[in-house]
């Protein structure tokens, strides 16, 4: 069995939740906490992917990725590679897939917070920054987590967007949910069992991972 | 010859895109190159279609192995690859998942004409295109062109047979006489031809000795025992 796709997944999730969740405390915190004009686009625009097909999604970052392409270009120019069908390729189109996933929990968990407690921060002399590292973060941490662990769910169970950008190489590309459809393709049921159980164990303890993080109260509340 | 072999060794293996009817083959192959030269395969199998377009935005494989000779023609024209060479040459067959008493497909499709019948997306697999047009030239696609269901490539089809989804497949050779295709009944759609299918080596590829090699492999004579037990000539 090629059980280099269970190791594909879990590092693509792994690498794609650590840079979605660095990326997405600060937005999310910005989408809660700043009121300005046309904000209601941008959370829109946030939530695409979450409702987008993920071909089309697919397509769009092969046209974007693509070695004719300007960002393509760049990329060649930094790196001397190409973004399609490589690694590096399928963790930005997981993170581009998953950003949604990693948002909401993350605002929930904001908007969660008492006021209060940021207001009484900043007249202490916080700078808004601070107050978001020092209060807002530590206040958050059962929300970052649950956002860190869904998305690493949604992340292991990406297929459509990453077979369009990844190609299925094989040790590179080839994930597990790619993995199990060739499987089945090939008529290799016994493997194909091996790999979904494996997925199905991962997804279970996931969503009891969630919900025993949701019941729990957060630290300021207890 | 032991420390040619580990020499060989520190190469990753080489990257085959193998069109989806040719992948039981190629299994075998692929135990019998690298028993011989030390040199490892990694197969991506797909249809060829799929794979041409991946060879296009610059896949990263070292040579392609086509279900057909227009895509790798295509792609000499545009430069990506070497001079395709043909390689195999394959026929189409129904192929039904139940033992059916009919001398000829035409017959057994009259059987289970109420039933679905996979046949892979001409669009993008040789092997769907050339049964597409047999049925054109039977005059049966008026027909049955609403119980047919699509398979992404040969493999998706017979597949399709397998788990009983459907009665019965327009797969290729390979398929139609494999242990789990002898399972059920298969005819020679004589009227789809000979598909002709062409390798080529990609010219980005930074194996190309090692490459050549397995091309040159495949056209010997060695291969030609493993070709016809999968019904290619």
């Amino acid at each position: 069995m090629d059980y280099s796709a269970l190791y594909i997944s879990g590092k693509l999730a792994l690498i794609s939740t650590a840079l979605l969740l660095i990326i997405a405390a600060p937005l999310s915190y910005f989408l809660v906490h700043v009121r300005f004009r046309g904000k209601f686009f941008l959370e829109a625009l946030v939530s695409v992917p979450l409702v987008l097909p993920p071909t089309v999604l697919g397509f769009f970052l092969l046209i974007i990725m693509s070695p004719e392409s300007l960002p393509g270009r760049l990329w060649h120019t930094l790196t001397g590679g190409s973004l399609l069908f490589t690694f590096c390729g399928i963790v930005v189109a997981s993170m581009a897939h998953s950003l949604p996933y990693t948002i909401q929990p993350l605002k929930t968990a904001f908007e969660k917070i008492d006021k209060r407690i940021l207001e009484s921060a900043m007249v202490l002399g916080c700078s808004r920054f601070n107050a978001f590292w020092r209060v807002a973060l530590p206040n958050a941490k059962n929300g970052i987590v649950a956002a860190g662990v869904l998305t690493f769910a949604h992340i292991m169970g990406e297929f459509g967007v990453v077979l369009m950008v990844g190609g299925s190489i094989p040790g590179e590309t080839r994930v597990a949910s790619i993995a199990v459809y060739e499987y089945v393709e090939a008529l290799r049921y016994r493997e194909a069992w091996l790999l979904s159980g494996a997925l199905l164990i991962t997804s279970y303890l996931v969503l009891l991972c969630v919900m025993y993080l949701n019941g729990r109260p957060a630290p300021h509340e207890a | 010859m032991s420390s040619n072999v580990q020499a060989l060794e520190r190469f990753p293996p080489l990257r085959v895109a193998v069109a989806a009817n040719f992948l039981m083959p190629m299994e075998e192959i692929r135990r019998v190159f690298t028993g011989e030269t030390g040199i490892e395969l990694q197969i991506i199998a797909g249809s060829t279609g799929k794979l041409y377009a991946q060879i296009k935005h610059s896949a990263p494989f070292d040579l392609f192995l086509a279900a057909d000779t227009k895509r790798p023609r295509l792609l000499f024209e545009q430069g990506l690859v070497d001079k395709p060479i043909n390689y195999a040459k394959g026929m189409v067959y129904l192929w039904s998942t139940e033992k059916i008493d009919a001398v000829n497909w035409q017959e057994a499709l009259k059987q289970i004409r109420t039933a679905k019948v996979a046949i892979p997306s001409p669009d993008t697999a040789p092997y769907g295109e050339a049964a597409r047009k047999a049925l054109h030239n039977a005059r049966q696609w008026v027909q049955i062109e609403n119980n047919l269901v699509y398979g992404q490539s040969v493999a998706q089809a017979f597949q399709f047979g397998v788990s009983g989804g459907v009665k019965a497949a327009f797969v290729s050779a390979s398929y139609a006489l494999s242990e789990q295709g002898r399972k059920g009944s298969s005819w020679l759609v004589s009227e789809a031809g000979k598909v002709n299918q062409a390798a080529c080596l990609i010219l980005k590829s930074n194996y190309p000795e090692r490459a050549t090699r397995f091309l040159s492999f495949t056209t010997s004579m060695k291969v030609q025992p493993i070709l016809q037990r999968y019904g290619y000539q």
